[in-house]
């Protein structure tokens, strides 16, 4: 089966890319993840980084057989081009899209003075709908179209030569402009030409601005979340909007966090957050279900059991959070050990060759086979796992103080910069030697991880595994990060 | 479990070189060494039985004392923890020490020390300290002795 992911802004784009990390850590069904971005700013921070993200983990997959295993387990098929933006034109407008100077005189222009603004009309919207939802419905709808656009022309052809049945997923926030009009808009459109199992992911207000100078300018304005939030959810009942769907999952949290205000453009660069992670097992959950035929929209909801903390029994994977941890934290501790250990032990190797007696898993997985080592592969392991650690960090660091999470101890690996608070990578070398409370569990931490893993590699054999080439050695190392 | 059978390991090639001295013993008896005036030969064998011992003993030794530091004592949290080949190479120092007391307090035969008789002390000390380790030494290390990633395949 096929899973069909459209992330719509660029909230949508922070859920794909919890939605590829989880996939990475092997928590999609089985079957091929097509993923398609839909965003009129096409040069938004946020969405740039989830695109990197995306290049890297298709790098890896397609570089290593990894054999039978959760690791990467999903293979991603970006849609091409990636991003679908409805505007074709540069400096686009309100104005210039509909060519309102050909009717402003006629009573479709009066009825187009009355429903827009002067800045909603002549705002360029490069850099998205600016928290407008009435300017992104209008934009949508007249360009989103399956037939002709040849980004949707190919996704729709993919869907429908997809023998046994596609679902495809949509991600947005209800509270922006981009999200809230694309999310009914593009499933009406997909669900009138296909016959597929729709599912949506609809956040709502998660955070605010931390500076809201009123410059005059048009733009989302954190006071207005929700009320714009209310007002989309009444107009979504009224008009059944989600009635189309066969699963809506809806997600916020009332302790907001603080986000840099940015228009859009490279400077929104916002963090991961945890509301996208729940987001994220919401598509996993809709993908792994079974639908009857005419059952109607579901809604689903959670909650934690504490309002101000998140742990892992709080994330919902029909498991108490069990799934999740396990596989979150074997991914995790995976990427630890290959940033800080392996990765560098394989580039000192590559260049001195009479060092490879010192890892013992070199000899058995490298030279007794005669395995070459791959660096593009290894470039792009290191550049993923960077991502994912990165990633988890911000899951776990980036939130309102109001809110107490307890999934990671990201301080192994990351800290926060001094000048703006943001969460960064240490370099491998400074990595912490004790990975015992990376994963924060209610059992006991074992100690001296990364000797014991180091040990278990060196006990490895490279045979009983179906992967290949490098691969076993991947696939050993990854093993060997469990629980 | 692994450890006991890597300890009993390093014990067994420590007694089979034990049990070598008494073919080294019967080999010297078999061809004797002109030994110097008033030196019996039964004292002299004895003299080269004991050393002969020691320095299979020493490399004993150094052979768990190089696997409780390896396995017990170094913890590889990084890649330049690795490896520790000064270390292994340190411990020749019990086998080495050994050989040389022996060279010095066996009596010398007429015609000095002879080939054999080195070759012997060194099969004791060095041979038994580097097979033992080479076979025997944690996982973690076991391609630390130099040569034993072509001789070790578990």
């Amino acid at each position: 089966m096929g899973y069909y992911a459209i992330g719509i802004g660029g909230t949508g784009a922070k859920c794909l890319e919890s939605l590829i990390h989880l996939a990475a850590a092997g928590m999609m069904p089985d079957g091929d993840l097509h993923l398609l971005f839909v965003d009129p700013d096409t040069s938004n921070g946020s969405r740039k980084r989830v695109e990197e993200t995306l290049a890297h983990y298709v790098a890896c997959k397609d570089q290593v057989d990894l054999g039978q295993t959760p690791l990467l387990k999903t293979k991603i098929d970006p849609a091409d081009p990636i991003l679908w933006t409805p505007f074709k034109e540069t400096n686009p407008s309100l104005n210039r899209f509909f060519h309102y100077e050909s009717f402003r005189d006629s009573s479709a222009g009066k009825l187009f003075d009355v429903l827009y603004s002067r800045s909603e009309k002549e705002s360029t919207l490069e850099e998205g709908f600016r928290g407008h939802p009435s300017i992104g419905s209008a934009v949508m709808a007249k360009t989103v179209d399956l037939e002709e656009d040849e980004t949707w022309r190919l996704f729709r052809k993919k869907i429908s030569d997809d023998d046994e049945g596609a679902k495809v997923f949509l991600a947005g926030s209800i509270f922006g402009g981009t999200g809230a009009s694309g999310f009914p808009t593009i499933a009406q459109i997909v669900k009138n030409a296909l016959d597929v199992k729709l599912g949506g992911a609809l956040l709502l207000p998660y955070f605010k601005f931390t500076d809201e100078a009123d410059d005059g300018e048009l733009k989302a304005k954190s006071d207005e979340f929700l009320m714009n939030t209310q007002t989309a959810l009444k107009h979504y009942h009224l008009w059944n909007e989600t009635g189309i769907y066969d699963a809506v999952y809806l997600f916020g949290d009332e302790s907001r966090t603080d986000v840099e205000n940015a228009l859009g453009g490279q400077e929104q660069k916002n963090a991961p957050h945890f509301i996208e992670l729940y987001a994220a097992l919401a598509a996993t959950d809709f993908f792994g279900k079974d639908f009857a035929a005419n059952q109607g929209a579901q809604y689903f909801m959670t909650a934690r059991e504490q309002s101000n903390q998140l742990k892992w029994t709080d994330l919902p994977d029909g498991n108490n959070g069990n799934i999740v941890r396990s596989r979150i934290g074997q991914l995790a501790r995976f990427a630890f050990a290959y940033l800080s250990v392996y990765h560098p032990a394989l580039e000192e190797i590559t260049d001195r060759s009479k060092d490879a007696y010192r890892a013992s898993w070199y000899v058995e997985f490298f030279e007794r086979r005669k395995i070459p080592i791959d660096k593009a592969l290894l470039s792009n392991l290191e550049k993923y796992s960077n991502d994912f650690l990165w990633w988890l960090a911000n899951v776990q660091g980036n939130c309102s103080d109001a809110v107490s999470i307890e999934l990671i101890d990201y301080s192994a690996y990351a800290e926060k910069k001094a000048d703006n608070g943001s969460l960064e990578l240490k370099p491998p070398a400074n990595f912490s030697n004790d990975l015992s409370h990376l994963i924060q569990s209610q059992t006991e931490a074992e100690s001296n991880v990364l000797n014991k893993i180091w040990e278990r590699m060196c006990n490895s054999r490279s045979k009983g595994r179906d992967a290949q080439g490098i691969g076993k050695f991947l696939r050993a190392l990854y093993e060997h990060c469990g629980e | 479990m692994k450890h006991a059978a890597c300890i009993f390991g390093i014990v067994i090639v420590t007694a089979a070189f034990f049990t070598l001295v008494f073919l080294e013993i019967w080999f010297l008896e078999a061809n004797p060494p002109q030994l110097p005036d008033g030196v019996k030969m039964e004292k002299w064998t004895e003299s080269f039985q004991r050393w002969s011992f020691i320095c299979v003993g020493a490399a004993g030794f150094a052979s768990l004392l190089w696997y409780g530091l390896a396995q017990w004592g170094f913890k590889i949290n990084r890649w330049k923890d690795a490896g520790k080949r000064s270390w292994w190479i340190f411990f020749f120092f019990f086998p080495i020490v050994a050989i040389i007391l022996s060279v010095i307090f066996v009596e010398r035969t007429e015609s000095g020390l002879r080939f054999e008789q080195c070759i012997f002390f060194v099969i004791n000390g060095l041979l038994s300290y580097y097979l033992a380790t080479a076979l025997f030494s944690p996982s973690a290390f076991k391609y630390t002795p130099v040569g034993a990633k072509y001789i070790r395949h578990w």
